[in-house]
This record gives C-alpha cells, structure tokens and sequence, in this order.
C-alpha cells in the first residue's frame, strides 16, 4: 500500500492519529499531519483505510 | 415556469424532540438537493444527503464566506455585515484560511487535548460530581454540570478567569437565540467584544502568558505580526463562545439522550469502554448546530444535477444528512455500538470543528462517571416537559430536572 497526503489542506484535527497512531503522527507545533510510515505493513490496511475515511479534510490517498 | 419555493424545516415534533424536523425525511428522499427560502427570507439551496453534503463541504468552488441564512425573517445582509466581530477563519477559504486556523491547531490535537487537558477536565468532572452528590437530590443537571464543566475548560484555554462565566455564557445565548430581536443579538456581541478588549488590555498589561489569548496577543503584537488587533480580538470572541455554549448544549441533550434511551444506558454502564463509539452516536443522533451551515459558489457549477449559480448560498442541514438511511443503517435508531467511518455532527472538511477533539474529551470524560457514580439517575419530569432550545443556534436543554 502507498499512502499520499496533500498537507496544504491537513486540518489537523487529528482524526488519522487515533484511526492509524503507527502510521500518522502531527506536529507539535502547529498540527499538521507527519507520515511516519508511507508504505506501511499489510496488518494496517484496516487502520489506514478509516484514517482515509475519517480524515475531514479528505486529505489522505490510499493506493493499493 | 418556476415551482414555488419549499421552506427550509425549522420547526421539530415536539412530541420527539431528539429527532430533526420530520419534514426533512420528506425532502432528502425526493431529491438530495431543493431550492429553498431560508428562515430570513433570503432563497437558495438546501442538501439534505449525506455524500452531497460532503461534497459542499470539500469543495473549493464554494466559499466559507457566507451570509447568514438562519437569522430571523427580513433580517438578510451581506456575508461581510454578518456579524459584529471579525468572523476570522471561520469565512476564509484556503488558503488563507489554513495559516490563520494553524496559529492555534497545536493545542487542539487529540495529543495535546490527552496531555494538558485531561487531567484538569477528570479534576473538575469529580469535583462537580461531589458537588451533587453533597447537594438536593433533584437538580438541574445544566447548571449542576453541563453548563460549569466546558465554561471551566474553554476559560482554562483561553486564560478567561471563571468568575466571569455567568457574563460571557449570558451574552453567548443572547448572540446565539435566533428567537431574540437583532437588537438583543447585537447587545450580546458587543458585551463578548468589550469583554474580550478589556481582557486583552488586562493581559498586555501584566504580561500575561497564560493560555491562547496571551499567545495570540503575541502574535498581534511587534515586527512579525500575523493578526490584526480586530482579528486578534474576533478570535479571542469566537473562541469563547464556540468553546463553551456547542458544549454545554451537547452534554445536556446527550444526558437526556441517555435518559431516555434506558437499553443504550445500560449497555455503556455495563461496557464503559464502549464510551467512545456512545460519544460519535450521540453527536450524529443529535447534530446540535441544527439550522445548518451555509456556503457561497464562487462560479456556476453543478452539484448532484442541481445547476448552481455563482454567488448562490448552498446550505448543508448536517441534522437531515446526520439521518441519511443512505449513509446510516436504521438512522434515526440511537446505536451506541454503531460502525461508521464519521459523521457530520462537527461539520466536514477543512473548516470541520477545531475544537472537536476537546468537546470529545469533556463528553467521554462526564458521561460514564456520571451513570457509575449515580445509577439510578432519571429526569423528574416527564421528557415532553423539559424545556428545549428550539430556537437557539445550537440545538440542546435549557434546564434538566434530574433525580440522583
Ligand atoms: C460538541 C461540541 C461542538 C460542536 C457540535 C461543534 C460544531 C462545530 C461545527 C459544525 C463547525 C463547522 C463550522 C463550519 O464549517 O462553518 C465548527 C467549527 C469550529 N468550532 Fe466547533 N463545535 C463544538 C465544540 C467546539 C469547541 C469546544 C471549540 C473550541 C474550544 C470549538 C471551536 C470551533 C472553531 C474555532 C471552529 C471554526 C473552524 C474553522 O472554520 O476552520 N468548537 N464547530
Ligand atoms: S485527519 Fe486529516 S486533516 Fe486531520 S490531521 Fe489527519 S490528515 Fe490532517
């Protein structure tokens, strides 16, 4: 799997963070989300593919 | 040949008042989107679906800078004449609207919400909690709870000393009371400025460096400044009231939800780990900004084969897409062990609500303690009895009679 992220449009409401917490991070400094894995494990399909959902700003690209 | 103009539905059952007006269920299964005359007369769009509400939501053709639609008839201004005070991001569009909304993003992560916040709301949460247990057995869980609980916390936040909260909550629900003549509305917003001017004066004053306004000021203030005094002033209002009052309406309703719902109550006192997905139901249930969000096109588009115009207002009624059967399996069911991606109780896209995460925390944190420390918790009045804020901005209780 092969995660994208626009970060112009990250809200940073966090939402990725709790679906996928080894998968998304945020800054501390102003919220904005931090990819710590763009090519992460099978095992986080599931986590990865609600942060996708969950994400207000839909700024998260999931390719398979 | 132009049909006549529907109403938009603002007027509930009162016999179920935790539904939305039943005339939504109507107008979202003949089309997901309907040309309306809003409640002050202007006319424009309406989405009642969930999937075309999202799609207003994400979509940069359409500007945050709206007028409002939910004022009182005859009361129609121009988006820049909405309000009294500087509206700040809430009417900006990218991406103007992401480095201003980023000056405060840093204290709203669900991180920063768990490291600072919590211990201080679990503090305050006890301490009400004793507060009723010492007090009458039947009281008004608003004034006992759902009212002091997000006032404590936004002004902790903020750095707004508490004692002034019967001050800026009044003059909240003066702005917020579509009910109200604008004259009253206005009174409301002025005393939230003066109040937030002569604080700001107070903390320059002192040097103050505690809580947002104290690090907004720092931003208004010398070489680099990135706000204006007049949005440094509109933030520090805007702050206050959309902190506390959409809280506090959600706690009271969500309790009465519970309540009334004694299945649902009885699986959460049984599984208190089920409190997060309780939380996510209640907020789609119950969708408390309940007139809607308005947004303007920027230039002609189409939008689920409605032809829209540039300059229209589009208005999303989050409560009728909250109860899209589409989107939600048996929607007007409340289903604490609901799965669902999300839901638009906090709005969607980039404006979705900065403070969600803090609301989140104060509901998770007051609901589950409050049915372990008092199980036998019931309204002492019939539910067609307690008084509803029909005509407030944000939907919730004006008073819940309660019996520990
Ligand atoms: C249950 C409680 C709450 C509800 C239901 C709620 C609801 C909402 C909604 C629907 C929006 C979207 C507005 C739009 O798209 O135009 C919003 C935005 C906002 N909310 Fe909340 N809110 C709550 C609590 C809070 C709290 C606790 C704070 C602050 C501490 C807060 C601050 C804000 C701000 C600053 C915005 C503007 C965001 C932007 O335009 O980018 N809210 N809220
Ligand atoms: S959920 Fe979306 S908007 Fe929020 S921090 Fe994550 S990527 Fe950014």
């Amino acid at each position: 799997m092969q995660i994208s992220i626009d970060f112009d449009k990250c809200c940073g409401a966090g939402q990725c963070v709790l679906a996928a917490p080894d998968v998304f991070d945020q800054r501390d400094e102003d919220g904005i989300v931090v990819l710590l894995d763009d090519n992460p494990p099978a095992d986080q399909a599931e986590n990865v593919a609600q942060a996708a959902a969950v994400c207000p700003a839909a700024v998260i690209q999931v390719k398979q | 040949m132009t049909e006549p103009l529907v109403d938009q539905p603002v007027t509930r059952d009162p016999h179920h008042p935790l539904d939305p007006p039943t005339e939504y269920t109507r107008l979202r299964e003949d089309q997901p989107i309907v040309e309306v005359r809003f409640p002050n007369g202007s006319t424009g769009w309406l989405v009642t679906r969930f999937e075309e509400g999202s799609q207003v939501f994400n979509d940069p053709r359409l500007s945050a800078k709206r007028p409002r639609h939910d004022t009182p008839e005859g009361e129609v201004d121009e988006a820049d004449e909405a309000a009294p005070f500087d509206a700040g991001f809430v009417m900006m569009d990218e991406p103007e609207h992401g480095v201003h909304r980023r000056l405060l993003t840093a204290r709203f992560t669900p991180k920063a919400v768990q490291n600072k916040l919590q211990p201080y709301i679990d503090r305050i949460v006890d301490e009400h909690l004793d507060a009723i247990a010492a007090g009458p057995e039947t009281f008004d869980f608003v004034q006992a709870m759902a009212l002091p609980v997000p006032c404590l916390v936004i002004c902790e936040l903020l750095g707004v000393p508490y004692e002034d909260r019967d001050g800026f909550h009044e003059a909240t629900v003066d702005m917020m009371d579509m009910g109200k003549s604008r004259e009253e509305r206005d009174k409301g917003a002025h005393w939230l400025i003066n109040y937030i001017t002569d604080l700001v004066a107070e903390k320059r004053r002192t040097h103050a460096t505690d809580g947002i306004l104290a690090e907004l000021i720092g931003k208004t203030d010398g070489e680099d400044a990135v706000l204006s005094e007049r949005q440094l002033i509109g933030l520090g209002v805007l702050l206050l009231f959309a902190g506390h009052d959409t809280t506090a309406a959600m706690m009271g309703l969500s309790t009465l939800t519970l309540l009334t719902h004694h299945e649902q109550r009885k699986e959460l006192m049984e599984h208190p780990e089920k409190i997060g997905t309780t939380v996510e139901e209640l907020l789609r249930y119950l969708t408390i900004v309940q007139f809607g969000l308005g947004r303007v096109a920027k230039e002609d588009l189409e939008l689920a084969g409605a032809r829209i115009k540039k300059g229209d207002l589009v208005v999303v009624a989050m409560n009728a897409a909250n109860r899209d059967p589409r989107a939600f399996q048996d929607p007007d069911t409340l289903d604490i062990d609901r799965k669902m991606a999300r839901h638009m109780g906090f709005g969607y896209g980039v404006h979705a609500c900065l403070g969600q995460n803090v609301a989140r925390a104060e509901l998770k944190t007051v609901l589950p303690k409050l049915f372990q420390r008092f199980p036998d918790l019931r309204l002492a009045t019939p539910l067609e009895e307690v008084p509803m804020d029909f005509t407030g901005t944000n939907y919730g209780v004006r008073k819940l009679m309660v019996t520990r």
